[in-house]
């Protein structure tokens, strides 16, 4: 108790340098954790959105940890500064944005937590952002890259991300938004045991996620019609347009697809085929702890 | 496994997460960088194999918050800027360099993110630098001109140090290299043993190595030099616009105050105005109503022998009377009023119409010498007043307003 009145005093200080910043925060990281989740929790409640379960627990220290992360990084460019006081206004501003987390009971099961943090780390990542197209729909690099009209060099990056993601992308947004091995477990036995009523499940909590996601796109990045998409393959432009909002769009989706198969392509509609792990080497990523982090 | 035990394991996994800090990482090849404003992707940058990448944004709105990642997702760098103001951060991650610079004007904000990959040859000279100055990132100031002004102090200095060394440097090796070049006098030929050969290359290797390292920077410090010029040419242009835009709205606020002042005095004349209509108008329709009875009690065949002025009274309507007509319509400013006056005997007539037209009379009938004139008084102006004046000039013989007016007054 003693330390912890002692850490936060010190963080209440001034920190005047960088290192004094960095050995203060290697020390002060639980207690930062802690104070971040606990303005989470504290904003739930306030909002109507708190239960007292561990799936809201893990919420609020997930998006408490989001938060210490981008405090850690902005604090070192803001030294002299009191670290305490600093977290507490960047919480503040982030919880003033509109809907600032992505919140729905239906998302609090298995499933809903994995499409959730699927998606949420594909705003952050590329790799997990190309890797939606897997997850999603089933497709592999060669139908991504004709869906998306890809040329050589994109695709040689595409296989770069997608080779990353499988080694330990999907290990690490797992992990980071409080998937369990239970979890998955619980995921692909429902998926094995009822698989229509999962599929309507999937396809319904995906459009609620890749919604509330999708905002997060500049505003020139709209949806498109039929005849724009069109025009947009047969000039060749637009490529991280393309990537960003097909993957995260699935009516844009299936129109794309669609322009293609007018031109008399050969791409599938795509489906809603929910994959839970990652292709390795010809085959699923089974073990839970198997790759590296 | 508990809900608790659940949760506690779940928190372990994030601190672990958290003691790998963002942006130490420097097993990642930076690849491609995403750029997030107010933590919204808009735009990537590619960073393969090259040494200097650079992206610019401008948006409408100001920039909060500026954060790189890597394609994996990893948080490598970012700057938040709170309020209307340029802020610049210089990040190294790993052996690379990171710009960021916020610039926040009134009508948006606009980043610029430099990315410089350190070539194998130049790492040592970065991290020579790097040591040497640690805290470049230190951002906030009490204002933007301290900042700027202290920044190019700083940056002057240190461009001037590294001068300095240079010339030492070079003075030293013109030393050595001097006398061996410019040897005059016949030097008998000396033999340069095997070891000090090897000592002077040694020398000369690390003088070459310092002075490779002070040149690396001296561009460095040009580099920043010129940048810090460049925002203080953009703080400039936006304080003179913002300069400005203060006259304009003066200006603004002045012709507006002018406005509302000039409103309530039309206003002020108008309350004041519409009880004189009031009063006008009930004067009319009492001398309406005594004409009409006259008109009603005389035979038909006696009407033409009414005066002129009695029949002109029966046929009048609202609209057609001469004074509430202008009245009405003047009323912000004047009233009209009517009157005689008379001359001094031998006045020339141009001189009695230039004294009419000097008041702006209109002038009416003539009867035996007096001149019905009207003319339009401010509201300042009382007919007394306006009287006496008028009795002053030396023209006028006399000014009467009982002699005949109109029916309204």
């Amino acid at each position: 108790m003693v330390d912890r009145r002692d850490v936060t005093a010190r963080l209440s200080q001034l920190v005047m340098t960088v290192d004094e910043y960095e050995r203060l925060m290697t020390e002060a990281l639980p207690h930062l954790l802690n104070h971040a989740t606990t303005q989470t929790r504290r904003f739930l409640r306030e909002t109507g959105q708190w239960g007292d379960d561990v799936c809201h627990e893990k919420l609020a220290l997930r998006w408490g940890y989001e938060l210490v992360e981008r405090f850690l990084m902005y604090g070192r460019t803001e030294i002299p500064c009191r670290p305490l006081f600093f977290l507490d206004s960047l919480i503040a501003k982030y919880f003033s944005q509109p809907e600032p987390f992505c919140y729905d009971k239906e998302l609090l099961s298995p499933l809903g937590r994995f499409l959730e943090g699927l998606t949420s780390r594909a705003v952050i990542s590329r790799d997990a952002l190309m890797a939606l197209f897997y997850h999603l729909y089933g497709f592999g690099q060669s139908q991504v890259a004709k869906v998306l009209g890809l040329g050589t060099t994109e695709t040689q990056r595409v296989y770069k991300n997608f080779e990353r993601w499988r080694r330990s992308g999907w290990q690490r947004a797992v992990d980071e938004v409080g998937i369990t091995r239970e979890d998955l477990m619980e995921i692909e036995s429902h998926k094995r045991r009822y698989p229509d009523q999962f599929h309507a499940e999937a396809d319904r909590l995906s459009r609620i996620v890749q919604a509330h996601y999708r905002k997060s796109e500049p505003e020139h990045f709209p949806c498109l019609s039929r005849q724009q998409w069109a025009h947009l393959f047969k000039e060749g432009y637009g490529y991280d347009y393309r990537v960003w909002h097909l993957a995260l769009c699935r009516d844009c989706l299936s129109e794309v697809c669609d322009v293609h198969q007018d031109d008399s392509q050969d791409v599938l509609t795509p489906q809603l085929d929910l994959r839970i792990r990652p292709l390795l080497n010809g085959r699923l990523v089974e073990s839970y702890h198997s790759v590296d982090h | 496994m508990e809900p608790d035990d659940v949760a506690d394991a779940y928190r372990r996994r994030l601190l672990s997460s958290l003691h790998v800090q963002p942006g130490l990482d420097q097993d990642e090849d930076p690849g491609s960088l995403q750029i997030f404003v107010n933590h919204e992707c808009v735009g990537a940058m590619e960073c393969d194999e090259a040494t200097h990448a650079v992206a610019s944004i401008t948006q409408p709105r100001a920039i909060q918050t500026v954060e790189i990642r890597t394609a994996s997702g990893r948080l490598i760098g970012s700057l938040c800027a709170q309020d209307l103001r340029m802020k610049m951060a210089r990040l190294p991650v790993g052996d690379h360099v990171l710009e960021i610079s916020i610039h926040n004007r009134v009508d948006g904000g606009s980043v610029q993110v430099t990315y410089h990959a350190a070539k194998l040859t130049m790492k040592q000279a970065t991290s020579a630098i790097k040591d040497a100055h640690p805290k470049t990132s230190r951002p906030v100031m009490p204002s933007r001109f301290a900042q700027s002004v202290w920044s190019n102090v700083t940056m002057m200095g240190r461009a001037g140090f590294a001068v300095a060394i240079l010339f030492l440097v070079a003075d030293r090796l013109s030393d050595r290299i001097g006398p061996a070049s410019h040897s005059e006098p016949p030097v008998p030929p000396v033999t340069v043993l095997p070891h000090e050969a090897a000592v002077s290359e040694k020398a000369m290797a690390r003088q070459e190595e310092v002075l490779i390292r002070v040149m690396q920077a001296q561009e460095t410090a040009m580099r920043t030099l010129q940048a810090q010029q460049q925002m203080l040419a953009r703080a400039h242009q936006a304080i003179e616009g913002l300069t400005r835009g203060q006259l304009q709205l003066t200006d603004r606020v002045g012709r507006v105050s002018l406005q509302m002042a000039q409103l309530d005095e039309a206003a002020r004349v108008g309350r004041a105005g519409l009880g004189r209509i009031d009063t006008l108008a009930k004067a009319e329709r009492g001398a309406k109503q005594a004409a009409v009875t006259l008109a009603q009690a005389m035979p038909a065949d006696l009407s033409g022998t009414l005066p002129a002025k009695v029949a002109e009274l029966t046929t009048l309507s609202p609209g057609s009377f001469p004074g509430i007509t202008d009245s009405t319509r003047d009323l912000p400013t004047l009233a009209p009023f009517t009157f005689w006056m008379s001359f001094q005997e031998n006045t020339p007539e141009k001189s009695i119409q230039d004294l009419i037209q000097e008041i702006h009379g209109r002038t009416g009938q003539i009867n035996a010498g007096w001149y019905n004139v009207e003319v339009n008084l401010p509201q300042s102006q009382t007919p007394d007043l306006f009287v006496d004046a008028l009795k002053k000039m030396t023209i006028v013989k006399s000014v009467t307003t009982s002699l005949k007016t109109t029916s309204a007054r």
